[in-house]
């Protein structure tokens, strides 16, 4: 009997816990349902720390040339050597020979020098953000040996790092270009549902017009008028900007619609003859209301963004050396004939990939959980 | 008592919709939801406001809640020191003003914000109008939520966690919060199962009593009104058609329209033996009402003169006005 | 829609001016640099024609006059008329957007349907993990990823939309044969997306059809599956998809240039790239204008489309 009160006692606690449960916390336990959005969720969160603390994490400087080692394949990591298994993985020592009929380099391992993987390993010095100096990578060998884990491309440069510190311009790009949009499409969608009439009918015209551009084209042409001179900076957020021109306007039809729909709501018109004002309704009432939806409509706007980075700059367009972004590298994949000779190079793809499928997954998982009070 | 003082007069009241078509969204005519209805609540008493779904009845709520503006007559509001013309007030004035009216809402689920605690929602009237917040504020809601007869433990709960007629009862405390004169309900028990309802409507009429409230209640159904209402107004296609005491309209009732609402009303007397008059046809179009008396394409006593004559609404007996070219020669039965 | 028309214009004129200089200047500038012969009259004679020296809405006025007038201006990196470089380019690119858009249609209703039909069956988990990567994968990576397979398993370039023979020569039956040959890469790869995109929302419009109590009462009476399934689910779970066609079109001309410049096919995308290079403006201008249109045209048909698909519409 005293175990089924205490029992008893734990479902009413459960039971208290989910009837004072913030929105948020309903939400949060709706998202933990869809399996796959959680792990997506994970894969993001790393791929941003990656991006984050890229030059601690990458084991070289993206722009040091190897040039002993011009298009190197991936080196393996072993556990299994000497004849033994042990704990201490190790590369081994990299060198190449010239092949006599191709001329080309034909890279092989040597299996009797071995260099111990050292995490925290000391390397080259590096300013993080620009903000402290210091020469401790996450991993690394000692001088004298290479780890090229995903090989390196034509001028000997490190891919993973390359990749890596990618990540940072194509990431950011996505979540910045999203924010404009976001800001934009707030203001416009939010004017356009809460005024109505002209305003409303003015703002649906353009947002019309330019849902009907085809978006590439119109990209195109807009980076095509960036000036030669400008800075790699100007030009990173000149690229946001011109990406997000065009993203404000799903959201602004979102807000606009969830607007009009929210406005008639009961509860809305419940604040309103109690005598708050409009602002408070729109804050404390419509926007928490329909955060979360769009919310949902942005998560999935993200890989979009990272996917016109991403063919502007490989059509040429966009960013530029020196600055590396997930799309400058794939202009390095623009001949099938290379990539097919050093498959590795293609390996962008797969981050890319992964962080559009994230993104995806979280969106599904965002869109099952925005609303927590559906039945 | 005071009792007998007015608190409230709607006079000629109109309310036409412009029914716009187009791109240039010209105007193609109106739909008539309120067209020239009167009448007076005092203070302390009910008045009933009955009709079929779609006849106006909301549309005279939110008029007198100034939540629309009307298209023309008049809304006096009588407070103890002065007189307020509602549908003149200024949107300056009218912030200032609501405290006086408040609102009971059909649905308790769309007008309870799920995102808000119970102790937010019933609280938000006091905040923003500035007469309690912090502990004061907490305090008054407690107050209100034993009003109403919630467990006032349940404060920090999100309306997820109550039942329907739970959900009902904060919107009662809600629109207390302010200490309204007038309450208007439209049509607060009719989402509610059976059994919830006579708990709210008795709920309702205590805290009448308690606090000498003054409601103005809507209803589709006449038999939630009998037991709550001083007075009841019977409503067609933007029209009182009839309005009387309560008995009157239950027991000498003189419009047929009001003959058939009743014999609507499910009985369980299964002694009496009553004919039961269902109506046929369709509710007429507001945008474009029938010729002569709006009900006579429904109306089972229809003569000629319905067809064609419009029937202004007249006292037949004191107190007791109809809106019917036949209503001193019929006999209706009433309960 | 003409409006609409008229503010697209106006925008793309707006973009390919953007580039700071008139580039009839900076070409003079090159002739001269290379110490090549100056066709001065010609060089008047444009700038007397597009108003060069004016200022740019009267330039945008000339623009639009002439285009209205069949003559969209002169390229100056083709030196011919706009008109003549363009033409079969941006019909390619119709081509390859309709058949593309028919090939979503034809792959994502039935397949959309088997999987809300077969819910959560292994087919339903195959086709959802399927549309999920198709989603995730943009166009012009699956290009690039197809181009390697071919080149890496069969050793051939999968680039261009015409065998070598065909390339420069006219149309002709065999080479219409040609294209159809080679049209499937192009459709394939711009029309994946949305694919995998159409069939998930056909699946779940389904599913949510067929959860709403009329299908339950016709269940109930008997009617056979496939009946019940065709005579009202379908064609209400079709709609959405119907109207989505105004979104699509766009999205797919969209694609299209991109990934007909890792195909390297004789479609907009390359000479749009390469007029926007080297500020070919009215060739630019061109194509950014006539693939707005072919959109904004779209948009219309996919209107009437689904006013013809469901007749609610016609009355209001
Ligand atoms: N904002 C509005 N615009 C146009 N017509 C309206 C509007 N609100 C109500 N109506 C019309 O006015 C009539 C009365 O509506 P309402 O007052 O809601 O009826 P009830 O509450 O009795 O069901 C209906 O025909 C309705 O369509
Ligand atoms: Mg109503």
């Amino acid at each position: 009997m005293r175990l089924f009160k205490a029992r008893e006692n734990i479902a009413k606690q459960e039971k208290e816990k989910y009837f004072v449960a913030t929105p948020r916390q309903l939400m949060w336990w709706k998202f933990k349902k869809h399996k796959l959005a959680v792990v997506a969720l994970y894969v993001l969160l790393l791929m941003y720390f990656l991006a984050v603390f890229a030059e601690f994490v990458s084991p070289y400087n993206i722009h040091v040339r190897h040039t002993r080692y011009l298009y190197s394949p991936p080196q393996k990591i072993h556990f299994f050597y000497n004849d033994k298994f042990h704990l201490q993985p190790v590369v081994y020592k990299l060198k190449f020979r010239i092949d006599s009929i191709t001329l080309k380099e034909i890279y092989y391992e040597v299996p009797e020098e071995v260099y111990p993987v050292k995490l925290f390993c000391r390397g080259e010095r590096y300013k993080w953000w620009g903000l402290f100096e210091t020469d401790i990578h996450l991993f690394g060998v000692k001088p004298g040996g290479t780890i090229f884990l995903l090989g390196t491309d034509r001028m000997g440069r490190d891919m993973l790092s390359r990749i890596i510190s990618g990540s940072r311009i194509s990431l950011s790009i996505g979540l910045i270009g999203v924010s404009l949009s976001f800001i934009f499409g707030l203001i416009l969608g939010g004017i356009s549902g809460y005024f109505g009439g002209t305003t409303d009918i003015i703002i649906q015209r353009i947002i019309e017009v330019l849902r009907s551009f085809p978006t590439i084209p119109l990209w195109m042409g807009l980076s095509a008028a960036l000036p030669m001179t400008w800075s790699p900076l100007k030009v990173y957020f000149a690229i946001t900007v011109i990406l997000s021109l065009l993203g404000w306007t799903g959201v602004a039809r979102a807000v606009r619609g969830r607007f009009l729909t929210l406005r008639e709501e009961d509860f809305a018109m419940a604040a309103y003859l109690a005598g708050a004002s409009k602002w408070r309704i729109i804050y404390k009432h419509l926007l928490p209301s329909f955060l979360s939806h769009i919310i949902v409509t942005i998560t999935l706007r993200i890989p979009g963004m990272i996917l016109g980075e991403t063919a502007l700059s490989y059509l040429g367009l966009g960013l530029r050396p020196p600055i590396t972004s997930w799309g400058v590298l794939l202009k390095e994949c623009q001949n099938v004939q290379d990539i097919a000779h050093h498959p590795w190079l293609i390996l962008t793809v797969v981050f890319i990939i992964l962080t559009i499928l994230s993104f995806n997954f979280i969106g599904d998982g965002l869109r099952d959980a925005a609303d927590p009070y559906a039945t | 008592m005071q009792n007998d003082r007015t608190l409230l007069q709607v006079k000629n009241l109109k309310k036409y919709f412009p029914i716009k078509k187009g791109v240039f969204r010209k105007v193609h005519g109106y739909v008539k939801a309120v067209d020239d209805v009167s009448f007076s609540i005092k203070k302390g008493e009910t008045l009933s406001l009955v009709g079929e779904s779609g006849c106006g009845k909301t549309t005279i709520g939110r008029l007198i809640l100034r939540a629309i503006k009307a298209t023309s007559g008049e809304i006096i509001f009588h407070l103890s020191d002065k007189e307020v013309k509602i549908n003149k007030l200024h949107e300056s004035e009218l912030k200032a003003f609501r405290k006086y009216m408040q609102l009971i809402f059909q649905d308790p689920y769309s007008s309870l914000n799920p995102r808000m605690t119970v102790l937010e929602i019933i609280g938000e009237p006091l905040l923003v109008n500035r007469v309690a917040s912090g502990k004061v504020l907490e305090d008054r809601v407690v107050e209100l939520m034993e009003l109403v007869g919630l467990n006032s433990k349940y404060l920090r709960r999100y309306p997820h966690a109550f039942s329907g007629g739970q959900r009902q009862r904060i919107g009662v405390a809600r629109a207390l919060a302010l200490n309204p004169e007038l309450v208007i309900a439209d049509e607060p028990v009719s989402a509610l199962d059976v059994s919830i309802q006579a708990q709210i409507l008795n709920l309702l009429k205590d805290i009448q009593q308690k606090q000498n409230l003054t409601y103005f209640f809507i209803s589709h159904d006449l038999s939630v009104v009998e037991y709550i209402s001083d007075t009841v107004a019977v409503m067609y296609v933007g029209q009182i058609v009839e309005i009387a005491k309560t008995k009157n309209i239950f027991n000498h009732l003189k419009h047929p329209y009001t003959e058939a609402l009743l014999s609507a009303v499910p009985r369980i007397d299964p002694g009496e033996k009553r004919e039961r008059y269902f109506l046929s046809g369709e509710v007429a179009d507001p945008a474009n009402p029938p010729d002569g008396c709006y009900f006579h394409p429904r109306c089972r006593y229809a003569e000629s003169i319905c067809k064609t004559k419009p029937v202004p609404l007249t006292e037949v007996v004191t107190g007791h006005f109809v809106r019917c070219h036949l209503a001193e020669e019929l006999d209706l039965k009433g309960i | 829609m003409i409006p609409t028309l008229i503010m697209i214009s106006m925008i793309a004129f707006v973009i390919i001016q953007l580039p700071p200089g008139d580039y009839l200047t900076t070409k003079i500038a090159q002739l001269q640099a290379q110490d090549e012969l100056i066709n001065e009259d010609l060089i008047e004679a444009l700038r007397e024609q597009y108003g060069l020296d004016k200022p740019i809405y009267v330039q945008y006025g000339k623009w639009i006059w002439n285009i209205l007038h069949g003559d969209f201006g002169f390229s100056w990196e083709w030196q011919k008329p706009v008109k003549d470089v363009i033409g079969e380019r941006i019909l390619l690119t119709a081509i390859i957007s309709f058949t593309a858009t028919f090939f979503i249609y034809v792959i994502s209703i039935p397949v959309g349907i088997f999987s809300a039909t077969h819910k959560y069956s292994v087919g339903d988990y195959i086709i959802t993990l399927i549309a999920f990567i198709g989603l995730a994968l943009p166009n012009f990576l699956l290009a690039l990823l197809l181009l390697f397979a071919g080149y890496v398993f069969f050793d051939t370039s999968l680039t261009g939309l015409f065998s070598a023979e065909f390339a420069n020569v006219s149309w002709s039956g065999a080479k219409v044969l040609d294209l159809l040959k080679h049209l499937w890469l192009p459709v394939v790869v711009i029309g994946t997306t949305s694919t995998a995109g159409r069939i998930r929302i056909m699946r779940g419009n389904l599913l949510d059809e067929l959860n709403k109590p009329y299908v339950v009462t016709a269940r109930a009476k008997g009617l056979s599956e496939t009946k019940l399934l065709l005579k009202y689910p379908v064609r209400m779970a079709l709609n959405p998809l119907i109207s989505g066609l105004s979104v699509l079109l766009p999205h797919l001309v969209s694609g299209a240039t991109i990934t007909s410049v890792v195909l390297s096919l004789p479609t907009t995308g390359p000479m749009l790239l390469g007029a926007l290079r080297s500020q070919d403006v009215y060739l630019g201008g061109a194509f950014i204008l006539l693939l707005s249109t072919l959109t904004v045209i779209s948009t219309l048909l996919s209107d009437i489309l689904l006013a013809w698909a469901d007749p609610r519409i016609q009355y209001e």
